[in-house]
């Protein structure tokens, strides 16, 4: 091979030009081969090469002859006499470059040059006339004397190119001649040559640098650039990252978008001898060495082992000294005798030279007992592959492997340089060389083992979750099974019922009978009867209706002891919130007898519950205060929030009765059907003559039968208002207003529900308000205001064992809320929460409507419930470990006196709220706050040590000073009056 | 001998966008630059250069070199602050050297010698070995092109055995590594760059 340069320089400014760390590099890669002169050069030899230099310019002779005669390299320089100490004016194309003198050329000698022929003028020996050629081709008489030979023995074509007659003319005058592509590798007058550019390469071996790196991202970066700053380049460069847990990724990410440095991301973590095999095959270079992530390699590492290694190409390894650096460098630095350097100043450590010795004979005999090459040495792959790279032998893996290397292949080669910086970082580094290795291979022993075993036993968790899967699948089968052998049971429990009720009318027909028989007595014919007195008459009837009324009891009783009758209360009791329009009855003689029954009860005391609600949906304040009320002595009917139409006014009060439904929803309370003309909807419509008619009608036909002595209408919704008025006048009813939400704040209710309140509350007798906001409205337009706050049931929620439900979808903290999710619902709090506390699980209970629940709904951490009905709910909320309220603060929750917050509270539960008036008074129960990053403090405060058993049954006892039953007491009393 | 430590902070923007084309820095640009003001670049008034040679000065605390060598030089403002007997500063422009040597001389600094010289030009013989070389924003590709091998050639002919070498530079931009040990390295924000310092003993 003969190389052709042009220039050489500080800066590479065309493809003539390389500079000169480049030809530094080039003349470090050709220590692999034989660098002659021409007349030494053996055209079949491919280890020999001859560098020349075409020109011989001022820059070649500074920078690259130097060069040359430190490497000891022998080289050739072709001049143009014509241009001698001039510049290259002639080359437009290529920037300024002066060409040698005589002088300078004499000089060239001295480094090793030899001086030979490219013509007088540097023309293209093409084509052109013999004279030229032989002129051109003649070295003048004074330069041949001034460089005699073995000078002027050989001659370069101009441009390289040549034609059949300068062909002959150079054979006959030079003892060889170059071109460089015309030509050919074997005619000694046309020897091509490679033309070397900025970035051409030659040498025969390469190197791969593998930086193994498990969590030491803090380090790897440095060690990285280690290698990236090298005075001789690394011709391949792998990080491999063995499943690191900390932030080395990112790191070795951005050294990988260079083309320089490849990256390798294991799927899981392959322990040392795995992970360094890994690492061996997936790089090429002739010559591998292994970087721990957290050391350094000094900036001439590569150039002094390559050379090492091209030197001796016996030597399997070539090993380094060690610079000892870091915190804890001192302690290892005493066992190794290692040299003190100069501390670091900065870094307030020690450095230390730790010198190697060299591998004389008995050294290597040694090596086996006490390691002296490190693990960052450099070596052979040829070697690697020769002794079975890496084995899992129980040793140091690096140590290891030389051993066999040596054994195989002989002595090592020594740098006597400390090429590897050490750090000594860690209480478990600061050892010698071997115990490291030692410790650092147990260490991923255990680690190997701790990854099999926790793969064993997430294996073993599937099955156990699938094993308990089937388990509740099952269960859930026998839980159907059961469930319907249940309500089979109850049908026939009903059938049961249906036969003695039977057997009851039975009785009462059979009574009726005997009571006919008794008004007949008086007429009979029997001689008997008609000669007894008027006082065994009468002792005869007394009898039978003695008889009469124990059987009639009897069977009663039998009835409503019976363990059916339990059954069917219980039945009832469950389903009594899901009557349907289509399970109410018409009013006939035995349900007017019903609610007059009732009435004896109750004194006479009638109240008409006008409603917001229909009394099945969400269990709320206007049933718990109702239903209350029965206790406290009214016997209740409760008005239907559906209307339907009858499509015709009533004719008279018996067509109005008999249009109305009826549903018993629990003793002493029954919901009454109306219907006006067309269909009504209380919230929304405007309430017609045609249906005021209708439903003031239907009311007062029901009223007609009815025996009460005072007449209460309780009106929980002012779209009530026209039929209540009417009522309030025919009968001089006393009218209360329950005043429970602010109209304005709902987005459903229209502005005359709002006119309509205004009258209502004005007219009414009294006026109760929920909240102090609506107090304070009410009290405005009518003296006679009452505060009746929200309440709970304290023996409902109190004390409650969990049902369970929420630990089968979530473990860890849970916070939690229920009640409607609506647009007064501050979603994004809940999305600011669950985002900031990803631990904690936020659950929500109750339907959503008005609310845009889709930012939370994918979360880990939200769960939406849907509804659940109020008997089930404690089960749930017993499971809270806070009860929430993040309602937005508007119009309509300034108003709020929030019913959960007492049930939290009745729970034993912490409150945390958003900063509701109505909550102000009860600091010592909740906390309140203003904005979202307040609020999430609340939680967490809430979170870290506010449930004590002290603080739970303070919570407790606050909350049954809140109870229904006291609100309802105080209302009694209020309406009495 | 090259003035510029690094540049001055106005100047850094326009001159990293032209790095990746880069020719040799002409002399008599510095020769101008010096002309017009002995502190072209502000360094004096700019708080990212006081603390960069703090920052020097922590990493040759308790040094006391006999012989020290500032290559590139400038006005002395680094120069001034180095430790040694007999300290020589280096700068390639004259109007450079003519600054530095009028700063010394106004605060009666008698130990420093301030020459003219090329790095990639200096005789061994004539300058003699130092125990301590610095070397702070010369080792730019504008100064020196690819020459590292030529720098730390001729940087080992003058550094005695067991000598010091300190070298500061922008870590952004390509500069010479040295084949000795190192003692100590220290990163530090400068303007909208990194700096790293290094201290190496041979």
């Amino acid at each position: 091979m003969i190389l052709m340069y042009h220039k050489v320089d500080l800066m590479p400014l065309t493809e003539w030009w390389v500079s000169v760390d480049s030809f530094a590099r080039q003349m470090s890669d050709l220590r692999g081969y034989e660098v002659v002169y021409l007349d030494d050069y053996d055209i079949k030899n491919p280890d020999q090469v001859v560098i020349t230099f075409d020109g011989m310019y001022e820059n070649v002779l500074k920078y690259a002859a130097p060069i040359l005669a430190e490497f000891n390299y022998p080289f050739e320089v072709f001049i143009t006499s014509d241009y001698l100490g001039r510049g290259n004016e002639f080359d437009t194309v290529e920037p300024y470059a002066k060409f040698c003198s005589e002088d300078q050329l004499k000089e060239t000698l001295l480094h090793g040059g030899r001086i030979q022929w490219h013509t007088k003028s540097h023309a293209e020996l093409v084509n052109v006339a013999e004279s030229v050629i032989q002129d051109e081709l003649s070295v003048p008489t004074q330069l041949k004397q001034m460089f005699a030979d073995p000078h002027f023995k050989w001659f370069a074509y101009p441009h390289g190119t040549f034609c059949e007659k300068s062909y002959e003319y150079a054979r006959d005058m030079f003892s060889g001649a170059l071109s460089v592509e015309q030509g050919s590798s074997t005619d000694r007058f046309a020897l091509n040559r490679k033309t070397v550019l900025e970035n051409s390469r030659f040498s025969k071996t390469q190197v791969s640098v593998i930086i193994p790196n498990y969590n030491y991202g803090h380090f790897v970066g440095d060690a990285i650039e280690s290698v990236l700053n090298q005075t001789m380049p690394a011709d391949e460069i792998l990080v491999i990252d063995d499943c690191s847990t900390d932030s080395s990724r990112p790191i070795i990410e951005k050294y990988a978008r260079s083309d320089r440095v490849k990256a390798c991301f294991n799927e899981s973590n392959l322990g040392i001898i795995d992970n360094f095999k890994k690492a061996v095959s997936m790089t090429s270079g002739e010559y591998i060495c292994f970087l721990g992530a957290d050391n350094l390699f000094r900036a001439d590492y590569i150039e002094k082992c390559k050379q090492a290694l091209d030197k001796n190409l016996k030597s399997p390894v070539a090993y380094t000294n060690m610079q000892l650096f870091g915190p804890l460098a001192e302690s290892l630095a005493e066992s190794y005798k290692a040299i003190k350097l100069k501390d670091a100043p900065k870094s307030n450590w020690s450095n230390f030279d730790c010198q190697m010795p060299e591998p004389e004979p008995d050294f290597v005999s040694q090596i086996k007992k006490r390691n002296f090459i490190h693990g960052s040495s450099m070596y052979r792959r040829s070697c690697y592959e020769g002794v079975g790279g890496y084995l899992d032998e129980g040793k140091a893996e690096d140590h290891s492997l030389f051993v066999r290397m040596l054994e195989k292949y002989g002595m090592p080669k020594h740098v006597p340089e400390a090429l590897l910086l050490y750090r000594q970082h860690s209480s478990n580094q600061a050892n010698t060389v071997l115990t490291r290795q030692f410790f650092q291979r147990q260490f991923f022993q255990m680690e190997k083992q701790f990854f099999q075993m926790e793969k064993q036993y997430s294996r073993e968790l599937i099955t156990r979750e699938n094993q308990f899967e089937e388990e509740r699948q099952a269960l859930r089968a026998e839980i159907a099974l059961r469930e319907k052998a249940h309500s089979d049971h109850i049908e026939l429990f009903e059938k049961e019922i249906k036969i003695r009720d039977d057997m009851a009318t039975e009785l009462a027909r059979e009574l009726d009978l005997m009571r006919q028989e008794l008004a007949l007595v008086p007429t009979a014919t029997s001689s008997d009867y008609q000669n007894s007195s008027i006082n065994s008459q009468s002792k005869i009837v007394a009898l039978f209706r003695r008889k009469a009324a124990v059987i009639y009891k009897s069977i009663r009783s039998a009835l409503s002891s019976s363990f059916i009758g339990k059954i069917v209360r219980r039945v009832r009791k469950r389903f009594k919130r899901s009557i349907s329009p289509s399970s109410t009855i018409a009013i006939d003689a035995s349900a007017l007898a019903s609610i007059n029954n009732s009435l004896v009860h109750s004194n006479g005391n009638l109240l008409i519950t006008f409603p917001i609600i229909n009394w099945d949906f969400r269990w709320q304040r206007p049933q718990q205060l109702v239903s209350r009320l029965r206790s406290e002595g009214f016997s209740v009917l409760y008005l239907a929030m559906t209307v339907a139409g009858e499509q015709r006014r009533y004719s008279s009060n018996s067509d109005a009765l008999s249009n109305l439904g009826i549903s018993n929803l629990e003793s002493d309370i029954f919901q009454i059907w109306t219907k006006a003309y067309g269909n009504v909807n209380i919230y929304t419509d405007k309430i017609s003559d045609d249906d005021l008619s209708n439903l003031k009608m239907g009311i007062e036909s029901l009223l007609e039968k009815l025996k009460y002595t005072e007449l209460v209408l309780l009106v929980q919704f002012p779209g009530w208002w026209p039929v209540v008025n009417e009522l309030k006048k025919s009968f001089g009813a006393k009218v209360v207003f329950d005043c429970m939400d602010n109209h304005a704040g709902f987005s459903t209710n229209t502005s005359l529900a709002l006119e309509q309140e205004e009258e209502l509350i004005s007219e009414s007798d009294l006026v109760i308000a929920s909240s102090m906001f609506l107090h304070t409205k009410c009290k405005a337009l009518n003296d006679s205001t009452l505060l009746i706050k929200n309440a709970t049931d304290p023996e409902h929620f109190g004390n409650v064992a969990s049902n369970g439900k929420i630990a089968q979808f979530c473990a860890g903290p849970v916070v939690g809320y229920h009640g409607a999710i609506s647009d007064w619902f501050d979603i994004e709090l809940i999305e600011y929460c669950a985002v900031e506390r990803p631990d904690i699980n936020f659950v929500l209970i109750g339907a959503t409507t008005g609310c845009d629940t889709s930012t939370v709904e994918g979360m880990h951490n939200v769960f939406l419930l849907g509804e659940i009905p109020y008997l089930d709910l404690p089960g749930y909320v017993t499971d809270f470990d806070i009860g929430i309220i993040p309602f937005k603060i508007n119009p309509l929750t300034n108003a709020t006196n929030p019913v959960k917050f007492y049930e939290y509270v009745s729970a034993g539960k912490a409150v945390v709220a958003t900063n509701l008036p109505e909550l102000e008074p009860y600091l010592s129960l909740c906390l309140l706050s203003n904005t979202h990053s307040e609020f999430l403090d609340n939680i967490d405060l809430a979170l870290g040590g506010t449930n004590s058993s002290h603080l739970i049954e303070e919570r407790m006892r606050a909350a049954s000073l809140n109870s229904w039953d006291e609100r309802a007491s105080v209302l009694s009393k209020a309406i009495k009056s | 001998m090259f003035g510029l430590f690094s540049l001055s902070l106005s100047f850094k923007s326009n001159f990293q966008k032209t790095m990746t084309k880069i020719t040799l820095q002409d002399k008599q640009d510095l020769e101008l630059l010096y002309e017009r003001n002995d502190d072209p670049w502000g360094y004096k008034n700019e708080t990212a250069d006081t603390t960069r040679l703090s920052r020097l000065s922590q990493m040759l605390d308790g040094v006391e070199p006999k012989r020290t060598l500032d290559i590139g030089s400038g006005n002395g403002f680094v120069t001034e602050k180095l430790p040694g007997n007999e300290i020589i500063g280096l700068d390639i422009s004259e109007n450079a050297v003519k600054h530095a040597q009028k700063s010394a001389l106004d605060l009666g600094v008698t130990n420093i010698d301030y020459v003219q010289g090329n790095l990639l030009e200096i005789e061994p013989q004539e300058i003699g070995d130092f125990d301590l070389i610095c070397i702070t924003g010369v080792l730019y590709n504008q100064y020196i092109g690819k020459s590292d091998y030529l720098v730390r050639q001729i940087i080992d002919k003058i550094l005695r055995q067991e000598g010091l070498l300190v070298s500061c530079h922008i870590d952004e931009w390509r500069h010479t590594k040295f084949g000795y040990n190192l003692i100590d390295s220290d990163t530090y924000p400068y303007a909208e760059f990194w700096h790293r310092l290094e201290l190496y003993q041979k």
